[in-house]
């Protein structure tokens, strides 16, 4: 049990984390905007301009997003306009804020990876677009949000290796403290965008939902009909959803071989305990009172081992997590809390309890003598014919 | 050997139940790896049916730090180009600006040629350089200009036209010189090549004689395979954990079921059974789980994963995991299992064979 | 057999089928010719051979006549369903209710309506199985074994299925005999040899013609799942082998959860689709078939009776049902398992009716195990009869209204030969929908495009010399390349498109009219 709560621990928190990094990625903790069904080129020039307006808007950032690989790793070289972008993720530029109308600023944890310093030039290739850029690192962004994982460039870089028309960008973040004054705003504005961020399920504004992504997935596995024209922007995703399926797979696995462990563990145990239930049930214990007994005799057990399995496995977690766990560019924030150490305190014994309830309940369901006796008693085996005809 | 096999190969309750504790963690084992193997897997198959553009080869990570030999350039078949690509300085229209300086030669049958710009010593601008170089200056660029390339600087280059075709992959914003320039300025430097582009891929075999290493034009392609091999790594290593708990509990689980049989042994041996036949009987009824627990647990396993990834769409994840043939599962599975169950059996078969005939033996049951 | 005679065959494969025969009959031999419209069924040449036969013998229209074949062919899929019950039993009423279950059946009867070739393999495929389990007798062995080399050549998912099956008896089998400790090598050699290895017949055939689905099956992918399908289910079945143990006083081998749980999952998987569809390109479920529901589980009732009887009695004849179950529940894993796309659904959704054989069995023993228990309560008797065949009746608008039920339409009406029968005359290049693109192609020979409704739609120019219009796109839609369901056009599109071109030829009652127009 102890050994199952180790696995548990050590890998949970980590496989719960995995699914979670592309929308933190693309939202940040603020309001973001991405194109709607309606039309094409909706995230315009104007729309940021329309909103930076706005009273309630306290940071406009319009971004274009350039997924690319950098030195052989993959990496979102994200076009900004510096001011805007710095004030929504909360960082700073070193030395300063860039200047040129040509620049590339590496995150820290970018530059620390990969070996980045200032002065340094760097070969980025296009994203939807096969394109060469060369660039210059003239400094690194400072900040504890996922940007960290990211290279910086400037808005006409961005359009270079994307492709993108001027005046048009990929996303605008948004802060705001009313998102309901945002949604009118852009309901009023005939922009067709999606909306989504904290505390908001999808807003599609003059706009319908996103492509069903079955159907795609279906296009992209059976290769029966061309690739849609927007299959990048459509393959990014289903590639996401493919490390959460094989995570949440791995999860799963995990779960079944814990729960199997500790249920055979348990099974073991109480083969020398049968016997007494069926001591038990001679003397007039009731069923209710002997699976209680049964449960508060396995708790102990089960709540000591949770308890030190979760935080060891836990530590080898956190030891895991610290020799930076990358995925897509970016670092998984694992979360080594006490939330996870609760939860997996409470699935071991959520699978240790369940477990020594069906063990007791099929035990209740033999006769006391086939339990004192240790020895079943089966009907004997009939032909179909006798049956058949009585 | 045959009584052994007999007694080996007899399965009782007990003995199902080890097997089948040895199956699921071995099915636990090969689906884990049949689900990381299909990452990779699924995005291949995807970025096979892309076009991508031509392919780039450099050595090492970085394009610009790239030195290929051009000896090495009648090695490879058919038809490419070569890109020399360097960072210079040019001095035009009294401003200086750091410029990309390109060289592009095409090799066909094994002819080099370079196709622009016609002089020796012209430096070809591209539209959207001469376009900074006028918003800078005010002016259009001078007919003439100075260039400086690894550390040495050229006066009075003559500035002709944009070039009048550009590689698809290639900005406006080059400057484009001919090889021979760069020969001149510095040979091993100026010669070294920094990029092969072929219109199909090269052999691997290739790849790995001339040190070479694919450069994915295309981001968002290599930034789905980066991503995807980033999570496999991560995944895989999880998967060794779980393999270390599947061996533990493959040993324990045969240790267990040996010891359990101890008065069994004590009987065979009363019966006038060899020690080493007693061994054998254990140790080839452990293989014996372990070879039938394998088989199906690896089955079972291929099927959980086989049934994750094509059901998880129907809850909101459409995917592109496409499980590979699970030979190298299966076969590290496998192994792992015979090899626990090998061990566990070996030490308590030792033991039980050791058990005195009659009562006094060791260990008990 | 099929509730309703159709002038014309019920389905499309069946002009296919009609026109290979002819081929056959007119060249006197039967050569592939990967070219040829038709080349798919000329690599299954039994059916087209058979009914060549047939028709030069009795002077039959091979097109005319070939739904009357189809109807004495799955007529007789009642005497093999017979001896199934009867052996596995050896009672008559089982066997009786097992028969009149494959008589009656809505689904098993739409297969027979709906697949000619897959009709006749219906047909060898439970007399196969009879005679491998018979098989101490040489002469059995002898003629299952042609049999099983033969049934490659007449349709491939029987042939895998009869070999899967085979070979589960073959496993049930042996496994018994080594627990007895008499379990010969020799007659395990044999056993294979003249069983499971014709499957090396079919895999060579297969490869050298290129079958289709061939290699979706035993590609390196689709093979190493299927295998690790069949290796999870010998290794379920096997505990098959002996009778459950049920403990003293109790009456179910498994709890009644787990034995429900199927029919529940089933049942359940049917009302949620009735929402929103479960599996992708697929449509809701049509409300006709929830009317059905019902029947179907008043019908898997008896089947859990059953099986339950069976498992927890001494009978050899088990292995027989568990051998048609593990056979196909096998396939319809492996369709499901493999990715859900059209390939996947194919797979699944034919290898269902498979399995009707051993049900029939299952639900006949649970008809005779409550008939037995009501001995004494006439009524009562007489009214478990009668929801066992009003059940099977419930279910057979599965079988007549296809269209209501899923959505399909299959049946060819005799304006719409008429109209293809013109065009014929007529030459040139035709557009129209997948059902009678097929049929223009498989019997007329006519090359045509089956997207029609789809350019109508977008407003595409049409690239033909003809198309060839039914009224009835509008109401229950046109059909596309399956698995995709009817399209219904609007109604004003196809009202556009008439006014616009020249109308050559129309038949039909209003709402059904069909139209055939020129367009160039």
């Amino acid at each position: 049990m102890l050994l199952c709560a180790i696995v548990l621990g050590a890998s949970w928190p980590i496989l719960a984390a995995l699914p979670e990094l592309p929308t933190q990625v693309l939202t940040g903790g603020v309001y973001v905007l991405t194109q709607g069904t309606a039309g094409t080129n909706q995230i315009t020039e104007a729309l940021a301009a329309a909103l930076v307006s706005q009273s309630w808007a306290e940071v406009v950032s319009p971004e274009i997003l350039a997924f690319g690989t950098l030195r052989g790793e993959p990496v979102l070289a994200r076009g900004v306009e510096p001011v805007a972008f710095a004030q929504v993720e909360g960082g700073r530029w070193l030395p300063g804020e860039p200047a040129s109308d040509r620049w590339a600023i590496a995150g820290t944890r970018l530059a620390g990876r990969l070996g980045l310093v200032t002065g340094d030039r760097v070969t980025l290739v296009g994203s939807a677009i096969p394109r060469i850029e060369i660039a210059r690192i003239e400094g690194t962004f400072v900040t504890d949000t996922s940007v960290t994982d990211e290279l910086l460039v400037d808005l006409g870089l961005g359009r270079s290796l994307t492709g993108l028309d001027r005046g048009v960008y990929h996303v605008i973040r948004v802060r705001t403290v009313d998102p309901q004054a945002l949604l009118a705003f852009l309901e009023t504005s005939g922009a067709s965008v999606h909306v989504s961020g904290p505390g908001l399920p999808r807003a599609d504004i003059n706009s319908g939902p996103p492509p069903d992504p079955r159907v795609v997935n279906l296009l992209f596995r059976s290769g029966f009909a061309g690739l849609p024209p927007d299959y990048l922007s459509l393959a990014l995703p289903q590639a996401t959803n493919s490390v959460s399926v094989v995570a949440l797979g791995l999860m799963g696995f995990v779960a079944l071989l814990v729960a199997a462990g500790i249920h055979s563990v348990q099974t073991r145990a109480f083969e020398d305990h049968r016997a007494n239930v069926g001591v038990l049930r001679t003397l007039g214990a009731g069923n209710g009172w002997i699976r209680m007994r049964m449960l508060r005799e396995s708790l102990p057990t089960a709540l000591g081992a949770a308890i030190v399995g979760a935080g060891i496995g836990l530590v080898f977690a956190a030891l895991i997590a610290r020799g930076q766990l990358v995925l897509f560019g970016h670092a998984v924030p694992v979360a080594i809390d006490l939330t996870s150490f609760v939860l997996v305190v409470a699935a071991i014994l959520v699978s240790s309890l369940v477990s020594a309830l069906v063990l007791i309940g099929a035990a209740l369901r033999e006769r006391s003598m086939e339990l004192l006796t240790e020895r079943a008693e089966y009907e004997p085996p009939q032909s179909l014919e006798a049956i058949l005809r009585g | 050997m045959r009584p052994i096999l007999r007694l080996a190969t007899r399965l009782t309750s007990r003995t199902r139940w080890t097997a089948r504790a040895i199956g699921f963690a071995c099915a636990v084992l090969v689906g884990s790896l049949v689900l990381v193997g299909g990452l990779s897997g699924g995005i291949d198959a995807l970025l096979v049916r892309v076009d991508t553009g031509p392919f780039a080869y450099i050595q090492g990570r970085e394009l610009l730090e790239t030195r290929i030999d051009p000896s090495v350039l009648p090695s490879i078949p058919g038809d490419f180009d070569v890109l020399r690509i360097h960072v210079g300085v040019l001095e035009i229209n009294g401003v200086q600006l750091e410029v990309v300086v390109a060289a592009l030669e095409s090799h066909r049958s094994g002819t080099p040629t370079a196709e622009f710009p016609l002089g020796l010593d012209d430096v070809s601008l591209d539209t959207g350089l001469r376009a900074e170089i006028e918003r800078l200056s005010g002016s259009a660029p001078a007919g003439q200009g100075d260039l400086t390339l690894f550390g040495t600087t050229l006066i009075g280059l003559p500035i002709v036209d944009p070039p009048p075709s550009r590689m698809g992959f290639a900005p406006t914003t080059w400057a484009y010189v001919r090889p021979e320039l760069l020969y001149s300025v510095d040979l091993t430097e100026g010669g070294s090549v920094q990029a092969i582009l072929t219109p199909a891929p090269l052999g691997s075999a290739l790849l790995v004689e001339l040190g070479l290493e694919p450069l994915d034009l295309l981001g968002a392609a290599g930034f789905m395979k980066g991503g995807v091999e980033e999570a496999a790594q991560a995944l895989r290593l999880l998967a060794l954990v779980i393999a270390v708990l599947i061996g533990l509990l493959v040993y324990s689980a045969m240790s267990l079921e040996v010891h359990a049989r101890t008065a069994e042994i004590r009987t065979l041996r009363s019966l006038g059974a060899s020690p080493a036949s007693v061994a054998g009987i254990y140790e080839a009824q452990a293989l014996t789980l372990g070879v039938l627990g394998a088989v199906v647990g690896s089955a079972l396993g291929i099927v959980l994963a086989y049934a994750a990834v094509s059901f998880a769409p129907l809850v909101g994840l459409p995917n592109l995991v496409i499980p590979s043939p699970p030979l190298d599962a299966v076969v590290v599975t496998a192994g792992i299992a015979l090899l626990a169950a090998a061990l566990g059996g070996i030490v308590p078969s030792r033991h039980a064979a050791l058990v005195v005939r009659g009562g006094r033996g060791v260990g008990g049951s | 057999m099929p509730l309703t005679i159709s002038v014309l065959p019920p389905n499309v494969e069946a002009f296919s089928l009609a026109r290979v025969s002819v081929t056959i009959s007119d060249q006197g031999l039967w050569r592939l010719d990967e070219g040829d419209p038709n080349s798919y069924n000329l690599k299954l040449p039994i059916f087209p051979l058979v009914w060549s036969i047939v028709t030069g013998l009795a002077a039959l229209d091979p097109l005319a006549h070939l739904p009357w074949a189809l109807v004495f062919v799955t007529a007789a899929v009642v005497f093999p369903g017979y001896l199934l019950g009867l052996k596995v039993a050896r009672h008559r009423g089982v066997a009786a209710a097992a028969a009149l279950f494959l008589a009656a059946f809505g689904s098993f009867l739409f297969l027979t309506s709906g697949a000619m070739k897959e009709s006749l393999g219906l047909l060898v495929f439970p007399i196969v199985v009879l005679l491998y389990a018979e098989r101490t007798d040489p002469r059995k062995r002898g003629i299952a074994f042609v049999l099983l080399c033969l049934l490659p050549f007449l349709h491939h998912l029987v042939a895998l299925m009869a070999l899967g099956a085979v070979s589960v008896v073959l496993v049930l089998h042996d496994r018994r005999a080594l627990a007895q400790g008499r379990l010969s090598g020799r007659e395990f050699a044999l056993d294979v040899l003249t069983g499971p290895a014709a499957a090396i017949v079919a895999a060579a055939y297969y490869a050298y013609v290129k079958m289709f689905l061939f290699v979706e099956v035993t590609g390196v992918f689709g093979l190493s799942l299927l295998v690790a399908i069949v290796v999870v289910l010998l290794a379920a079945s096997l505990r098959a082998v002996r009778p459950a143990r049920v403990r003293a006083g109790r009456a179910l081998v498994t709890p009644a959860s787990v034995a429900a749980l199927v029919p529940v999952l089933a049942v359940g998987a049917v009302l949620y689709n009735a929402r929103q569809p479960i599996f992708t390109g697929t449509v809701t479920t049509e409300p006709a078939l929830l009317l059905m529901l019902p029947a179907f589980v008043a019908i898997a009732g008896f089947g859990v009776i059953g099986f339950q009887v069976l498992r927890k009695t001494s009978n050899r004849g088990s292995d027989l049902v568990l051998a048609m179950l593990v056979a196909s529940v096998a396939f319809i894993l492996f369709g499901f398992l493999r990715g859900l796309d059209p390939v996947s659904f194919l797979v699944a959704y034919r290898s269902f009716d498979f399995m009707d054989f051993a049900l029939a069995v299952l639900a006949g023993i649970g008809v005779a195990v409550a008939w037995r228990r009501l001995a004494g309560r006439r009524a009562a008797q007489v009214a478990v009869g009668a929801v066992f065949v009003a059940a099977l009746l419930g279910t057979a608008p599965m079988a007549w209204n296809t269209q209501a039920v899923f959505g399909l339409e299959t049946t060819t009406t005799i304006g719409e030969f008429r109209a293809l029968e013109i065009l014929a005359s007529l030459g040139g290049r035709v557009t129209t929908d997948q059902r009678l693109a097929e049929v223009a192609l498989f019997w007329f020979e006519i090359p045509a495009d089956g997207s029609l409704p789809l350019r109508l739609e977008a407003g595409e120019e049409l690239v033909a010399d003809y198309a060839l219009v039914l009224e009835r796109w509008t109401t229950v839609g046109a059909s596309q390349l399956h698995p995709a369901p009817n399209r219904i056009l609007d109604r004003g599109i196809l009202d556009a498109f008439l006014a616009e071109h020249t109308i050559l030829f129309v038949s039909g009652p209003p709402g059904e009219r069909v139209y055939l127009v020129r367009l160039a």
